[in-house]
C-alpha cells in the first residue's frame, strides 16, 4: 500500500513538475456547431484546421511539439459554453478558442479567469477570434483572455469616420440582435453620430431577438416607412443573410454597413442586388493586397466544397501569433507564452501588427470595404464563386484604432 | 398606409402558413386524442424531402412528391409506432411522439448536416409581382397563400361533401358506429395521421425556401403551432384558422411598436433616469417583446377560458 502510494506520488510528481513541455499541445474549439448558427461554427473549424495544419506542416515548433484541434460544442449557449470548457479541460486542452457570440465569450473569459486562479499549476488561455463586445478588453477584461478581432467601438469609430464624410446621409436605421453585442453596436452608433454628425438622424433602432427571427420582413416594411437610406447592422449568421434575403425581395432600396456582409453565405444570398451598397468594416478582406489574395486562393484551393470563402483573418494571426509564442518561448508553459502574447508583434500579410499590453486586444489594419462585381476582373478574388467581391474604401492604419481602456489585469 | 398594407400581407402570408401547420395537428387531436409533439418535425421533413428531391425533379414535382413522402411517413409511424404503443394509454402515445421529434432532428443532423442546406425558391417564382407604393412584393409570398388558400378550400369540402370525409367525421364520434357499419377505423386513424403530417409537409416545403431550412426550423415553428391549437381550441379547424392569423397579425405587427413603459410614464410627466436600476426592464419597446406575446395570449386564453376559442372540450 505504502509503496504503490509512494509510486504515484513520483509519477504525479513526475508528470506536474517536469511535464512542462508537452509534445502535443490541444486547441479546444468551444463554439456553436449545431443550432441556428452551426454553419458559422463549422467555417471557423476549417479555418482553425487550416492554419493548424500549416504549423504542423513547417514543423518549426521547438522540441517536436505539435498542434491538435479538438472541437467541442457550445450550441451557441453561454451555459453549454461552460459545460463544453470543463470537458475541454478533461481533453487536456491548453488554448481555448471561441468568438461567435460575445455572451458565450463573456461567460468564457470568467470561467477560464477562475480557473486560472484556483489552478496555477494548470493554466488556459483565451484566444478569441471574433466575439467584439468591448466589455471583454475593458471592464470585464482577463489576463487570460486576447482579443484577435477588432472590438465594436474600434469599428463603429472607423465606419462612423467614413459616414460622416459622406455628405449624402441624411438619417440612418440601426438593428442588431438583442444581446451584449448588439447593444453594444447600437449604442456605439449612437453616441459615435451624435458626436460627428449630430445632423443624421438616427430614424430606427430595433433590437430583435437573436437566432429567432426567420422572416425579417416586418423589420424590412419598418425600414422602408421610416424613409432611411441606410442601414447600420452587426447582425451575423442566418440573422445576416435573412435579413438581407429579406430587404432584396421587397426591393428596400437601401446602403447596408456591415459587420459581416462577407460572411458564411453572406454574399451569396446578396447577390448582385448588392452591388455598390453593402459595406463592411473588418480587420481584413480577399482584396486588400496582393498577399490576401493569394491566401484567399490557398483557402479556396483546400476546401473547393465549402460554402464560404476565407473570412477570419483572426484565426491565422491567433494561430501564428502562438507558434511565435511557443518557439520565442522554447517551452509549451502556458505561463511564458501568455508574457511572450502581452506584447508581440508580428508582421501578417496586412503588414505589422501588435497586441496591447494594457488590454490584450490586437491592433491592426481595419478596412472598410465595399462589395462590387469583379466579373471579368483576373486580378480580383471573389467572395463564395459569386463573381463579386469586396474593394478597399478606406484603410485605417492600426494606431489610428487604439482606444482608451478601463482595463486593469 | 404603405406599412399597413405591406404589413398586412405579410401578416397574412405567415398566417395562412401557420394554418395549414397547425390544421393537421389540430384534425389529428380531434380525432385521436393524441397532442402530436412531432408535428412539426413533419414540417422540417417537408422542407428537407423537397430540397433533396428538387434537386433531381425541380421545383414543380417536389411540391407534390414531397408532402407526398411526408404523408408516407407519417402513415407508417401511425401503422407501427402509435399503433402499438396505444393500448398503453393517451400519456405513452404523447411520449412517442415527443421521442420522435428528437428522433427526426438527429436523423436529419446525420443526413444532411447542421448547417442550413441551400433550399431556394425556383427561378419561376423569384420575382416581384406587383409594387405597392416603392415596396415590391415577391410572387412567392402569394404563391404561399395561394396554396394555402387551396388547401383550406379542399380540407373544407373533402371534410364536409365528400364520403371519405363523411366517415372520419363520424369516426371522430361515433367511432364504435362506424366500425359496425363495417368501416375499417384504424385505417381511418392512419388515413388521418398522414393527411396530416401531409399538409405539415407541404407547409414545409413552402416555408423552407422563403425562411429557411436548417435542423433547428423544427424547434423554432414547433412551440408556436401549439399556441395556436391551443388558442383557437383543441381540434377546431375554425378556431385554429381565426388563431392563426391573429397570432400571424400579432407577430407582425408587434414589431413595428416602438412604445415602452418609459415612454408611457414620461407622457404621463414622470421621467425615469438611465442609470436607474429598473430602466433596463422598463425601457424594453413592444416590438422587442414581439416573439413572447402569442405566448402571453395563452396563458391569458387558458385563463380566462381554458377550452380555447372555438373549442367544445373543456378539459
Amino acid at each position: 500500500m505504502k509503496i504503490t502510494t509512494l509510486i504515484l506520488i513520483a509519477l504525479t510528481s513526475l508528470l506536474t513538475g517536469c511535464g512542462e513541455t508537452k509534445k502535443e499541445i490541444v486547441i479546444g474549439y468551444i463554439e456553436g456547431l449545431s443550432g441556428p448558427f452551426a454553419n458559422v461554427g463549422e467555417m471557423g473549424l476549417r479555418h482553425l484546421e487550416l492554419e493548424v495544419d500549416a504549423v504542423n506542416e513547417r514543423g518549426e515548433l521547438p522540441e517536436g511539439m505539435r498542434l491538435k484541434v479538438a472541437p467541442f460544442d457550445n450550441k451557441t449557449n453561454p451555459q453549454e459554453a461552460l459545460l463544453a470548457f470543463r470537458s475541454a479541460l478533461d481533453a487536456g486542452v491548453d488554448y481555448v478558442f471561441q468568438g461567435n457570440s460575445s455572451s458565450v465569450a463573456l461567460a468564457l473569459s470568467d470561467a477560464i479567469g477562475k480557473h486560472n486562479q484556483r489552478n496555477p499549476d494548470r493554466q488556459v488561455l483565451f484566444l478569441n477570434y471574433a466575439a467584439v463586445d468591448p466589455a471583454l478588453t475593458n471592464d470585464r477584461c482577463d489576463k487570460s483572455h486576447f482579443r484577435f478581432d477588432a472590438d465594436v467601438d474600434m469599428k463603429i469609430s472607423a465606419l462612423t469616420d467614413y459616414m460622416a464624410s459622406r455628405e449624402d446621409i441624411k438619417s440612418i436605421y440601426l438593428i442588431n440582435q438583442d444581446y451584449s453585442f448588439g447593444q453594444a453596436v447600437s449604442r456605439a452608433a449612437r453616441s459615435m453620430l451624435q458626436e460627428k454628425r449630430p445632423d443624421i438622424k438616427i430614424v430606427g433602432d430595433d433590437l430583435h431577438p437573436i437566432g429567432k427571427v426567420k422572416d425579417f420582413s416586418p423589420y424590412i416594411a419598418k425600414i422602408k416607412s421610416s424613409g432611411a437610406k441606410a442601414v447600420l447592422t452587426g447582425n451575423w449568421g442566418n440573422d445576416m443573410t435573412l435579413l438581407i434575403k429579406s430587404a432584396k425581395q421587397m426591393g428596400a432600396d437601401v446602403d447596408f454597413y456591415t459587420f459581416y456582409a462577407g460572411a458564411a453565405g453572406g454574399v451569396t444570398v446578396i447577390g448582385e442586388s448588392g452591388i455598390d451598397r453593402v459595406y463592411q468594416i473588418t480587420t481584413w478582406h480577399s482584396n486588400a493586397n496582393a498577399e490576401t489574395k493569394s491566401n484567399a486562393r490557398t483557402y479556396a484551393d483546400r476546401y473547393p466544397d465549402a460554402p464560404e470563402s476565407l473570412y477570419y483573418s483572426s484565426i491565422r494571426r491567433a494561430v501564428r501569433m502562438l507558434e511565435k509564442a511557443l518557439i520565442e518561448t522554447g517551452s509549451s508553459d502556458v505561463d511564458g507564452i501568455r508574457s511572450s502574447l502581452s506584447s508581440m508583434t508580428f508582421t501578417d500579410d496586412t503588414g505589422p501588427i501588435s497586441i496591447r499590453p494594457d488590454n490584450h486586444q490586437l491592433l491592426q489594419p481595419l478596412y472598410l470595404s465595399k462589395l462590387i462585381s469583379v466579373e471579368g476582373m483576373s486580378e480580383m478574388v471573389d467572395v463564395e464563386r459569386t463573381g463579386l467581391g469586396f474593394e478597399t474604401i478606406v484603410e485605417i492604419p492600426a494606431e489610428n484604432t487604439r482606444l482608451d481602456t478601463t482595463c486593469q489585469f | 398606409m404603405e406599412f399597413f398594407l405591406i404589413t398586412l400581407l405579410n401578416s397574412l402570408s405567415y398566417g395562412l402558413l401557420l394554418f395549414m401547420l397547425s390544421s393537421g395537428l389540430t384534425l389529428i387531436f380531434s380525432m385521436m386524442g393524441v397532442l402530436n409533439f412531432a408535428h412539426a418535425s413533419f414540417y422540417m421533413l417537408g422542407a428537407y424531402f423537397a430540397y433533396q428531391t428538387g434537386l433531381f425533379v425541380g421545383f414543380w414535382p417536389a411540391l407534390f412528391l414531397a408532402p407526398l413522402l411526408v404523408g408516407l411517413v407519417g402513415a407508417a409511424t401511425e401503422r407501427y409506432g402509435l399503433r402499438a404503443v396505444h393500448k398503453f394509454g393517451h400519456v405513452a402515445e404523447l411520449l412517442f411522439t415527443f421521442g420522435l421529434a428528437y428522433v427526426i432532428e438527429e436523423i436529419v443532423h446525420l443526413i444532411w448536416g447542421r448547417a442550413p442546406v441551400d433550399y431556394r425558391i425556383p427561378e419561376s417564382l423569384d420575382f416581384t409581382l406587383f409594387t405597392l407604393y416603392q415596396t415590391q412584393y415577391p410572387a412567392y409570398r402569394a404563391f404561399m397563400m395561394l396554396v394555402s388558400v387551396g388547401m383550406l378550400i379542399a380540407l373544407y369540402f373533402t371534410l364536409t361533401k365528400t364520403r371519405i370525409g363523411m366517415i372520419v367525421q363520424a369516426s371522430l364520434t361515433h367511432p364504435d358506429m362506424v366500425q359496425a357499419l363495417g368501416h375499417n377505423v384504424p385505417r381511418v386513424f392512419m388515413l388521418v395521421f398522414a393527411g396530416g403530417c401531409a399538409l405539415a409537409g407541404l407547409a414545409g416545403v413552402l416555408g423552407g425556401n422563403m425562411f429557411i431550412t436548417e435542423p433547428g426550423m423544427a424547434f423554432a415553428v414547433g412551440s408556436i403551432v401549439f399556441v395556436v391549437v391551443v388558442f383557437g381550441g383543441m381540434g377546431s379547424l375554425i378556431g385554429a384558422f381565426i388563431a392563426s392569423l391573429l397570432i400571424g397579425a400579432i407577430q407582425t405587427f408587434s414589431v413595428a411598436i416602438d412604445l415602452s413603459f418609459v415612454d408611457v410614464v414620461s407622457a404621463l410627466g414622470i421621467s425615469v433616469d438611465p442609470d436607474s436600476f429598473w430602466y433596463g426592464g422598463l425601457s424594453i419597446t413592444i416590438s422587442q417583446t414581439a416573439p413572447v406575446l402569442p405566448y402571453l395570449l395563452m396563458v391569458l386564453m387558458l385563463i380566462i377560458r381554458p377550452r380555447g376559442l372555438m373549442g367544445t372540450r373543456e378539459s
